[in-house]
């Protein structure tokens, strides 16, 4: 490809980037003991989750900056933060649907979220005009998601819940939990990532503000897709939801997030922890659409996405999967990984993460083997364009008594110029004779040829990138509920918006 | 005298019961032929004769010169004379072809304790066979089927064959992919094997392998039993008809 | 994570560092020094302690010269490095000072400070008999071999001394050079540490078979840098742990012109409790076009207690490459073994020889056949 022509790939217009103006109750910048009560004496919570926290915070005081070898950014003064940022019409926490502040209402229908229970959601890619429904668009056989809507530091409506709740399924923000299923939340907080697993996690442990929290009882299929739906809009705020998801035995439940933030000069932080738990024959389907405003051409602003997010496989026999489309943040850096206890569990991981102008994306997964015949699979497309940097970093490990496991690694890595990067590292720690790990990857660029090939059959030069690179990504997309691969493939698309001139 | 005698055989891959009641007698000097559409079993039938892993007896017998096969290990059996070319044989790179037969026939002669061949005689032996079946003397240093065409594999396994001297031999889908001049030196390779004290088992899809090396007796198995036998004109009646009248 | 404090550079090195001709001792034991505080808690040293090394270097004595066999014929040059001066010391000088990644090789730094023996070697035509070299005990004796442009030569280095040795080999291929290179080291309950690195120039061709068994605690690291255009290096070989053992190899090659090939095929075998850590990274600089760069490492683990990590990596920074690689860590295949067993062989047999054929297709050269019969015994 000429240089001409990736100049022009690098341009992309971020669609979610406005401001919605919008009273907030915000706290001021900065970080101590009185923040983190602050924040869980809003949220009316009971004394152990305050000590928690409190021990978290303490703990996070003593860890050293993380320092990752290929993401590169400056420091960040955790004290110029505002860890907490509220729409003041949202008083005491999540209402009901009729209650909600209009002016929120239409963000969401603007980011192709209505909040409307008779509708479905339509995804975080278009940017209709305001006022423009979505819903005449939308098939009409599509099934209904429910969604719970996350707006800077707290929930601000969850859709669907009586229906829900008519087949056993709790979905509800993390801190209605708190107070309505106390034991629920008590026993598996923090069972998954504990809360001195890293520096994120404990930070997030100490100032989480809200996220969401399912739980689907033993036996049930819960009737309809969840999400959740975060939207960063204060400056200057960092957001730390926590999500923790339970199937109990035999329950299914998949659920998807997406996430987007206004384009602003600074860089914000986003520190999630997610948990899931899947008991005996269980099986959680995890899936993310992460369109955070990645910053301008030149780098500047963007979200720093420090995610922690990890599953439990404890029973026999239960499933976790993940599936991720990455094309947003300044810089990304997670690997959602599954502890596969239970024996003859599974643990899956899809993952097209794209990156662009000065984007760095340092993701991958962890597969942790502990029971006996537990199998993984992962596979990883990596697009690299303009001048960003693209890394994989997995870990497969198998124990002693992982008799039997097998793990399956795939990793391609595509690159669009000459000026980004495109990085693999895969640590394969096998102390298990029966097991059988394998890993493969391999490199490759838009050819030329390729591209003369399409040309040559009537196809132009972008919609031929545009349409390499969702082939490149199918394996992946395959994976996601099927609304939500549409809205993967557009954007993509968007991200790749005038690829050749 | 009977060579093979199955009776009543049903076994199960993966869980799933694909031979549903085979029943098939090969005598010494015989060659028969297994024909029958892609999932009947015939492959299977090659598999559990030779007792490959996963391949399991449910019900039946299978007696190879009136001893029960069913549980001998893969190595048992061909102690005992019986051979299988693979459809598909394996590439096993840094296992030199010559180290694998000298392996296979030092192990043949140590079961049935007989003196082992000396290096010389080995040499000689495999050397002539390489000869006859067209494959050349380098091929004896390379890896195992490494970097093989598809007909040099086939004509390896017959080197095999005429090199360890089963009583019973049963080509599984030898013929497939290759092209005709290939398939005359297998033939011819396979035909320099037949006698009145040696069996052959020809499962194949099409017949014109029966051109090259003529039958018996043909068998048509479909849906994991034996449907019809019959001479080798029920393999002409097949290649004009097709599988599908077998149903009716 | 766990700190275990360390001995400073003084205590591994003396004080003060001991100036030579073909070395700046001042500048690099102070970069040993720097990398010191911080290298030996990261990445580089995941999976196998750098304590043990620093205490066995600093108890190591100046030992006796390695022994160099075949420098007498045309066109080879062997000059012992205690005597070594001029514009060949200066030579020496600078490649230690400037060429050397001395946060990745910390050791080798270490190591040269300590040095006593060794040699400078320059190949001006194409060498008839091979040149031998065999390491000697307890100490270290390092090796600059210089090919002259469109040189050729057969270098065979036997690594099996006992007890503890630190080995460093800086190799420079002049434009269109050849080196046929064979390592074999075979001795068990030794300490080795060793770093080779290599640069090619323009068109030089570099091959390496390189065994291992592992040591008590065994460190080898190879870097290959392919500075010219054309430039083709083909790097195999196989390892093996037995009981009680430890193998950390490195791997580093480097493209940082166009037009440049490797290849690198290693299989191991785990025949004990013990571990075996392989690391093989693939570095595509910016502006080398039409890279082509393939990695393989395969492990069989044959032992219940032995534990095989590995970590093939990649970091590319330019579109116009092929790059591909590929780890496992299993068992012999059962397909392989059916094989082999319908045939007549039993299966211990089949075993034997298909782990056998596993580690002999990596194996090439002069030392093959020593290395092949080394690893039968362990199976």
């Amino acid at each position: 490809m000429t240089d001409r022509s990736v100049e022009a790939l690098v341009k992309r217009e971020y669609q979610a980037g406005f401001v919605t103006d919008i009273e907030s109750e915000t706290l001021p910048p900065g970080l101590d003991e009185s923040v983190v009560r602050f924040i869980s004496a809003k949220k009316h919570e009971p004394e152990w989750l305050t000590e928690w926290r409190l021990k978290a915070y303490r703990g996070w005081l003593k860890m050293p900056h993380p320092h990752w070898a290929h993401v590169h950014f400056a420091p960040i003064d955790y004290q110029t933060i505002s860890y907490y940022s509220a729409p003041r019409s949202q008083g005491e926490g999540p209402r009901s649907l009729d209650e909600v502040d209009p002016e929120l209402l239409r963000t969401y229908e603007k980011l192709g979220i209505p909040l409307h229970e008779q509708e479905i959601l339509a995804g975080v890619v278009k940017d209709p005009a305001p006022g423009e429904s979505r819903a005449a668009e939308a098939p009409l056989q599509s099934p209904r998601v429910a969604v719970d809507a996350v707006f800077d530091s707290v929930s601000i409506a969850t859709t669907f819940k009586k229906q829900l709740a008519e087949a056993g399924v709790i979905f509800c923000s993390i801190s209605e939990a708190v107070r309505d299923h106390p034991e629920l939340v008590r026993k598996y907080l923090g069972s998954v990532v504990p809360v001195a697993d890293n520096f994120y996690a404990a930070l997030n442990s100490a100032v989480f503000s809200d996220g969401s929290f399912v739980y689907v009882p033993e036996g049930v299929r819960c009737p309809m897709e969840l999400s959740t739906y975060f939207r960063i809009n204060a400056q200057n705020t960092g957001q730390f939801e926590r999500t923790l998801i339970i199937a109990d035995r035999g329950a299914y439940v998949s659920y998807l997030e997406g996430c987007t933030a206004p384009m602003r000069d600074e860089n914000q932080l986003h520190a999630a922890v997610v948990e899931l738990v899947a008991l005996e024959d269980a099986q959680i389907k995890y899936s993310t659409v992460q369109n955070w405003y990645p910053g301008d051409a030149d780098g500047r602003g963007g979200i720093y996405n420090f995610v922690t997010k990890r599953g439990a496989c404890l029973g026999d026999r239960s499933k976790i999967s993940w599936t991720q489309v990455e094309t947003g943040s300044a810089i990304t850096w997670k690997y959602p990984s599954v502890i596969l206890r239970g024996n003859d569990s599974v643990g899956e991981f899809y993952s097209v993460a794209l990156t662009n102008n000065h984007q760095q994306a340092d993701t991958g997964t962890k597969m942790i083997h502990l029971g006996r015949n537990t199998r993984s699979t992962i596979i990883s497309k990596g697009i690299s364009a303009g001048r960003s940097n693209n890394t994989y970093r997995g870990l497969v490990r198998t124990s002693p008594a992982a008799a039997g496991a097998r793990n399956y690694t795939q990793c391609d890595s595509l690159l669009i110029g000459g000026q980004c990067g495109a990085h693999t590292f895969p640590y394969i720690e096998n102390r298990c004779p029966t097991a059988t790990v394998e890993h493969e990857a391999s490199t490759s660029k838009v050819s030329d040829e390729q591209l003369f090939l399409c040309q040559q059959r009537g196809i132009d030069a972008e919609k031929a990138v545009s349409m390499i690179v969702n082939g490149f990504c199918k394996d992946v997309f395959r994976e996601l509920p099927m609304e939500f691969a549409v809205e993967a493939g557009k954007l993509l698309e968007v991200s790749l918006e005038g690829a050749v001139g | 005298m009977n060579l093979l005698e199955i009776k009543g055989l049903r076994a199960k891959v993966g869980g799933e019961l694909i031979l549903r009641g085979v029943d098939l007698t090969v005598a010494a000097g015989e060659v028969h032929a297994i024909m029958g559409p892609n999932g009947s079993g015939k492959s299977t039938l090659a598999a559990v004769l030779a007792g490959r892993p996963g391949y399991e007896v449910e019900d039946g017998e299978i007696l190879f010169l009136g001893r029960d096969l069913t549980d001998l290990a893969p190595e048992q059996r061909a102690h005992l004379g019986l051979f299988l070319a693979f459809q598909y044989p394996v590439e096993i790179p840094g296992v030199s072809n010559m180290e694998f037969l000298k392996a296979a026939i030092d192990n043949l002669h140590a079961a049935r304790g007989e003196p082992q061949l000396s290096t010389v005689e080995f040499m000689k032996r495999v050397r002539e066979l390489a000869g006859r079946l067209q494959l050349s003397p380098e091929f004896l240093k390379r890896g195992v089927n490494e970097g093989f065409s598809g007909g040099e594999k086939k004509r390896n396994e017959i080197l095999q064959l005429l090199l360890l001297e089963p009583r019973l031999a049963v080509l599984d889908e030898t013929d497939s992919g290759l092209d005709i001049d290939a398939l005359q030196v297998v033939a011819e390779g396979v035909n320099g094997f037949r006698s009145g004290d040696n069996g052959i088992l020809l499962i194949t899809h099409y017949q014109r392998l029966l051109d090259h090396i003529v039958p018996d007796v043909v068998h048509v198995l479909s849906a994991g039993r034996i449907a019809r036998s019959g001479d080798k004109s029920l393999a002409l009646e097949l290649e004009e008809k097709g599988y599908g009248w077998l149903a009716q | 994570m766990k700190t275990v404090a360390l001995p400073d550079v003084a205590e591994v090195v003396g004080d003060p560092p001991q100036e030579r001709p073909w070395l700046d001792a001042g500048h690099v034991r102070e970069r040993a020094g720097n990398h010191l505080l911080t290298v030996p808690t990261k990445e580089l040293w995941k999976y196998t302690p750098i304590k043990p090394f620093l205490d066995e270097l600093a108890r190591l004595s100046a030992g006796s010269p390695a022994a160099l066999d075949g420098i007498d014929q045309p066109g080879v040059r062997a000059v012992p490095l205690d005597t070594l001066d001029g514009d060949d010391a200066m030579r020496v000088r600078r490649a230690v000072s400037e060429r050397l990644d001395g946060a990745r090789h910390v050791l080798a730094d270490l190591a040269l400070l300590r040095a006593g023996g060794g040699w400078f070697v320059q190949v001006s035509a194409t060498a008839g008999p091979p040149l031998e070299i065999r390491i000697p005990q307890g100490g270290v004796a390092p090796l600059f071999l210089v090919l002259e442009p469109g040189a050729e030569l057969t270098l065979v280095e036997r690594m099996d001394a006992e007890g503890f040795l630190a080995q460093v080999a800086l190799v420079e291929l002049g434009p269109g050079a050849r080196l046929h290179h064979y390592r074999a080291a075979l001795a068990r309950d030794v300490g080795h540490y060793s770093l080779l690195q290599v640069h090619l120039a323009q068109d030089a061709r570099y091959r390496l078979n390189q065994n291992c068994v592992a040591g008590n605690r065994r460190r080898a690291e190879v870097h290959v840098l392919m500075d010219g255009p054309g430039a083709d290096a083909d790097l195999a070989g196989a390892y093996l742990v037995e009981p009680g053992q430890h193998l950390d190899q490195q791997f580093v090659v480097e493209h940082r012109a166009g037009h440049t090939t490797s290849r690198q095929k290693f299989h191991g075998i785990g025949a004990g409790k013990g571990r075996s850590v392989f690391n093989g990274r693939i570095h595509i600089h910016p502006d080398s076009p039409a890279s082509d760069a393939q990695l393989s490492n395969r492990n069989l683990a044959l032992h219940p207690d032995v534990e095989m990590d590995t970590k093939p990596e990649l970091e590319i920074y330019t579109d116009d490459v092929r790059c591909a690689h590929g780890a496992t860590v299993g068992q012999l295949a059962l397909e392989s073994l059916f094989y082999l067993t319908s045939r007549g062989v039993p299966e211990p047999a089949a075993r034997r020889l298909l782990s056998h054929g596993f580690v002999r297709e990596c194996m090439a050269g002069p030392l093959a056949e020593a290395s092949a019969v080394r690893f039968m015994e362990a199976l």
